[in-house]
């Protein structure tokens, strides 16, 4: 889902960037604010768990494996402000560091996977657990979903930055100039996968995490506050 | 009966097989991150012509240069973008097999495969350059869609060599220092220092304890049971790294730290770096200019 440099148009790249400075600056106000001084290096902590994370092959049917991104987990951990700058920071490091990932790309990336993965997914996971028990069968259904639909929802976010690319910029002649599928093509083949397999990935790995958290820590998957 | 018998077993050794490929898999990724992580420090650290460049400049001029390249519509000139690279690659004494292993590979690659169904007229729509016959229908490729995807791929191939040059020029703390000169918020600069450290230490944990499984388990039955360990480890790393907090705060007051971060400005310009900015603003200034007179 990371998505490389000359995938997009530079308008793209710039209005991902312009919509995540001002999510920046909100998480890390927000992030302050509610964060103890002896809590700081837990940011760091959570930043360089989802970069790790997103290195575990998971054993999946067929004999293949797949990659878990992780926002929903963290976001669970540690609440989806949190969440946006811990991943944020994971994809700049791999973006920089790494290769993964364009670097004008890196607003967009982090859109979809820093903010609309760990939001919606928070969103859900507090919807569906509500004021359930720490250790509630609910919490972990409620994890699952929230990890499936939050994956989804950031490949059609993703999908949407690949499908306009054809409108925005085509040339006379017909010839396409970034990616080169519209809408009706990114969107099913992109929400498809996710829905089909990485999703399920993603619900398999929080799921599970989240059961081993409920017997050994049970309150690091409540929200702040409750 | 014997060769069923015979089928079967294989086919259980297969599925053995496949379950335990996530560990070696992972532990594979590891190794080959730190190995690149290593390489790439040794390559920052050579006397080369961009290594000795202020990290504030190249970082920017990386940036002008990705603009410039974005902003590309002619492949010739991607492909003199590419030149131009590459030619920086060797006078910054990057080893051009490795250069080439690494920009080539895994991106374009893969690249390639999600851009070779928009050549075909069904996708691309224009002249016909050639009609294949796939089963009973016949399908053409444009011209259109040839240079669209030949276009796509050099402009992603100029980008990824930019976004590796950058990488391997630079020692990988002072890149992430120089992230300071777009003034982020300190709670992002001082995360992303601290962070690097971590994935390290992180890596390590999982490596020994991945290790450990496959020396003293050996086998892992099914993928069911390899999901369920790798579940295990997520927790149990989260848990280990969310005790780690306090030992890492108080380490951090015992260096001064008072509650807001501070960091060491030591970056110095010389002539050279100008010289470096003002040559990618001329690049990104012809490239805008070309596109103007194209249109």
């Amino acid at each position: 889902m990371h998505i490389p440099d000359g995938y997009l148009g530079l308008e793209t790249c710039a209005v991902g960037y312009a919509a995540m400075i001002p999510i920046w600056g909100i998480a890390s106000y927000k992030v302050k604010k509610n964060l103890k001084a002896k809590q700081v290096p837990l940011l760091a902590i959570g930043a360089a768990f989802s970069f790790v994370i997103m290195m575990f092959n998971i054993p999946i049917p067929g004999g293949t494996t797949g990659h878990a991104v992780g926002a929903v987990l963290v976001a669970i951990l540690l609440g989806p402000w949190a969440s946006t700058i811990a991943i944020s920071v994971a994809l700049i490091i791999q973006s920089l560091l790494f290769g993964d990932g364009g670097i004008l790309a890196i607003g967009a990336n982090c859109f979809n996977i820093a903010f609309v993965m760990s939001f919606s997914g928070y969103g859900i996971y507090k919807l569906i657990s509500g004021k359930s028990s720490a250790t509630s069968l609910r919490r972990l259904v409620a994890a699952g979903i929230a990890a499936f639909l939050g994956l989804t929802l950031a490949a059609f976010t993703t999908s949407i930055m690949f499908g306009i690319q054809p409108l925005l910029h085509q040339t006379e002649s017909g010839q396409f100039l970034y990616s080169p599928y519209g809408l009706k093509i990114a969107i099913p083949a992109m929400v498809g996968e996710h829905l089909l397999i990485f999703g399920w990935v993603e619900l398999i790995v929080t799921v599970l995490v989240v059961k081993f958290l409920q017997k050994q820590e049970p309150e690091m998957i409540l929200p702040a506050g409750e | 009966m014997d060769s069923i018998k015979k089928e079967k077993n294989q086919e259980r050794c297969l599925s053995l097989r496949r379950a335990n490929t996530f560990l070696g898999k992972t532990l594979l990724d590891i190794v080959k991150m730190l190995q690149a992580s290593v390489s790439s420090e040794a390559t920052a650290a050579k006397a080369g012509v961009l290594q000795r460049c202020d990290p504030r400049f190249k970082l920017i001029s990386c940036l002008i240069m990705l603009v410039a390249v974005v902003l590309t519509r002619e492949i010739i000139v991607l492909l003199a973008f590419y030149s131009i690279i590459l030619l920086a690659a060797i006078v910054s004494k990057v080893k051009l097999g490795f250069f080439l292993k690494r920009t080539l590979l895994f991106i374009p690659l893969f690249s390639l495969f999600i851009v070779l169904p928009a050549i075909f007229e069904a996708v691309t729509p224009g002249d016909i350059v050639v009609r294949l016959n796939f089963f009973t229908k016949e399908i053409g490729i444009t011209r259109q869609g040839l240079l669209s995807a030949a276009i796509l791929l050099t402009r992603i191939i100029d980008c990824v060599s930019l976004s590796v040059l950058l990488m391997l020029t630079t020692r990988h703390n002072v890149l992430l220092k120089t992230l300071r000169i777009f003034k982020l918020p300190s709670v992002f600069v001082m995360t992303l220092g601290m962070a690097h450290r971590y994935i390290y230490l992180l890596l390590e944990m999982v490596y020994n304890s991945f290790t450990a499984i496959k020396s003293r388990v050996g086998i892992v039955k099914s993928a069911r049971t390899g999901r369920r360990i790798i579940g295990l480890h997520m927790g149990h790393l989260w848990l280990k790294s969310y005790k780690m907090q306090n030992q890492v705060y108080d380490a951090m007051v015992s260096r001064g730290y008072t509650g807001e971060p501070k960091t060491l400005d030591d970056f110095k310009s010389h002539p050279r770096d100008f010289f470096l900015l003002v040559f990618s603003i001329i690049i990104l200034a012809g490239v805008i200019c070309l596109n103007q007179f194209l249109n």
